[in-house]
């Protein structure tokens, strides 16, 4: 397992928890998505997670949100489920530090 | 940081929006608005049907909000002349560099790129908002100047009036008499209307002067000055200071016979005033002898026949005096 000690702006303190909450909506987002077919909701929702995951410290969820957004242009259900549950893994284990 | 900013961050994802807003709030921007789409910040720009709530300084917009574009928003927000001075800045993801040269032409000023790094940010920040600062500046010297430069036209226009009036008596000047003649000959002969003009001369006034002193002779000049004012009153009508004690009258658009009866009115109203004069072998009060010239203009206006419209005046004047002062002669 990788280092999951993350150092982020303590600026940013007051708002990474409602961040990471927010992740672990698009994961339950995106399951059921996942069950409509709905590939075009799942590309939003990777699309901003890679455009906002980066700015807050976390590059893991930028690379992450680019990979389901890949995915699911690609309609590509098996990649889509193993990143949502790297993705879950990852919000498990993370630990930021604020410097 | 500038007190009093107001800055709207546009973008359809609330990460985004909690992200700038925590960053410019630790800069001690306490004034962020947000919207998520074109409509909400129309609303807060008072743009289409919506009306302004506050002064925006400063625009953060996401070049792409879901289905709109940001660009056409920019484009949109900088064709209103109130925000031409506001500072957009585009936020972009790296594939969507290629959009940049279309925000700049939309009248973006800067852009950013995610994901978001804050001393980029901050920095970028900085630099629109001294912008905004110094436009507002600049906007505030603009007023102050128009306003220095409408004073200096008041000063001028005043300076103007005062060159061309007589400082005792308030009438035109020697000087604007001789301008505004040339121009009413002119305009009498392109109307080929009849033209008049009194010559006027304050009889025994040397006498006058000798008897009761130089103050008493001003404030004899300055009473008859305000009669004949008072009694050529129509708009077009100058009476000037030709010279000492000597009045010219232009009367535009006058007969002989409407000119010698304004000439006859002035005489009366200046015995009226009863204004003593001892030593006058004319009467017990000072009088005026007045010469009238009326003519219509067939020849070309130069200097000579200036000089030659004001000469038949001064004539009939000088046979005023023959004749016994205090009278109106015509030529």
């Amino acid at each position: 397992m990788k280092d999951r000690r993350i150092e982020i702006d303590k600026d940013l303190k007051p708002i990474i928890p409602q961040f990471l909450e927010n992740r672990k909506k698009d994961i339950k987002e995106i399951e059921s998505y996942l069950k409509e077919d709905n590939f075009k909701q799942i590309k939003i929702i990777g699309h901003s997670m890679k455009g906002s995951g980066g700015g807050y410290g976390f590059e893991e969820i930028t690379k992450i949100g680019e990979k389901i957004e890949k995915a699911a242009k690609d309609e590509n259900e098996e990649e889509i489920t193993r990143q949502v549950e790297y993705l879950n893994i990852y919000l498990e284990e993370v630990e930021v530090v604020y410097k | 940081m500038v007190i009093n900013i107001n800055i709207l961050i546009v973008d359809d994802d609330k990460d985004i929006r909690l992200l700038l807003s925590a960053y410019l709030k630790k800069e001690g921007n306490e004034n962020i608005l947000f919207a998520e789409n074109k409509e909400e910040s129309y609303k807060h720009l008072g743009i289409g049907d919506f009306e302004k709530s506050q002064e925006i300084d400063l625009i953060i917009l996401d070049i792409i909000l879901g289905k709109e574009n940001g660009i056409a928003v920019c484009n949109n927000i900088k064709e209103k002349d109130e925000y031409k001075d506001v500072p957009i800045i585009m936020i972009t993801a790296k594939k969507e560099k290629d959009y940049l040269k279309n925000a700049f032409k939309a009248g973006a000023h800067d852009y950013i790129e995610k994901p978001i790094n804050k001393i980029e940010f901050l920095a970028r920040i900085k630099a629109a908002l001294r912008l905004r600062e110094e436009m507002k500046k600049r906007k505030g010297r603009e007023k102050e100047l128009l306003k220095t430069s409408k004073k200096l036209k008041k000063a001028n226009k005043k300076l103007e009036k005062m060159a061309s009036m007589d400082g005792l008596t308030g009438l035109a000047n020697r000087r604007l008499f001789d301008e505004i003649l040339k121009k009413e000959l002119l305009r009498a002969k392109r109307n080929n209307s009849t033209i008049s003009l009194i010559m006027a001369d304050i009889d025994n006034f040397k006498d006058y002067n000798d008897n009761y002193g130089h103050q008493a002779g001003d404030q004899c000049l300055k009473k008859i000055a305000k009669t004949i004012e008072e009694t050529t009153n129509r708009p077009a009508d100058l009476a000037a200071r030709y010279g000492g004690e000597e009045f010219s009258i232009i009367l535009p658009d006058t007969n002989k016979e409407g000119a010698i009866k304004i000439a006859e009115k002035i005489r009366e109203n200046i015995i009226s005033l009863e204004i003593e004069h001892a030593k006058s072998d004319v009467a017990e009060y000072v009088t005026l002898s007045l010469g009238v010239n009326s003519s219509k203009i067939n020849s070309e206006i130069d200097d000579k026949r200036i000089e030659e419209f004001i000469e038949k005046a001064d004539k009939a004047l000088y046979k005023a005096k023959e004749n016994g002062r205090n009278m109106v002669v015509s030529n």
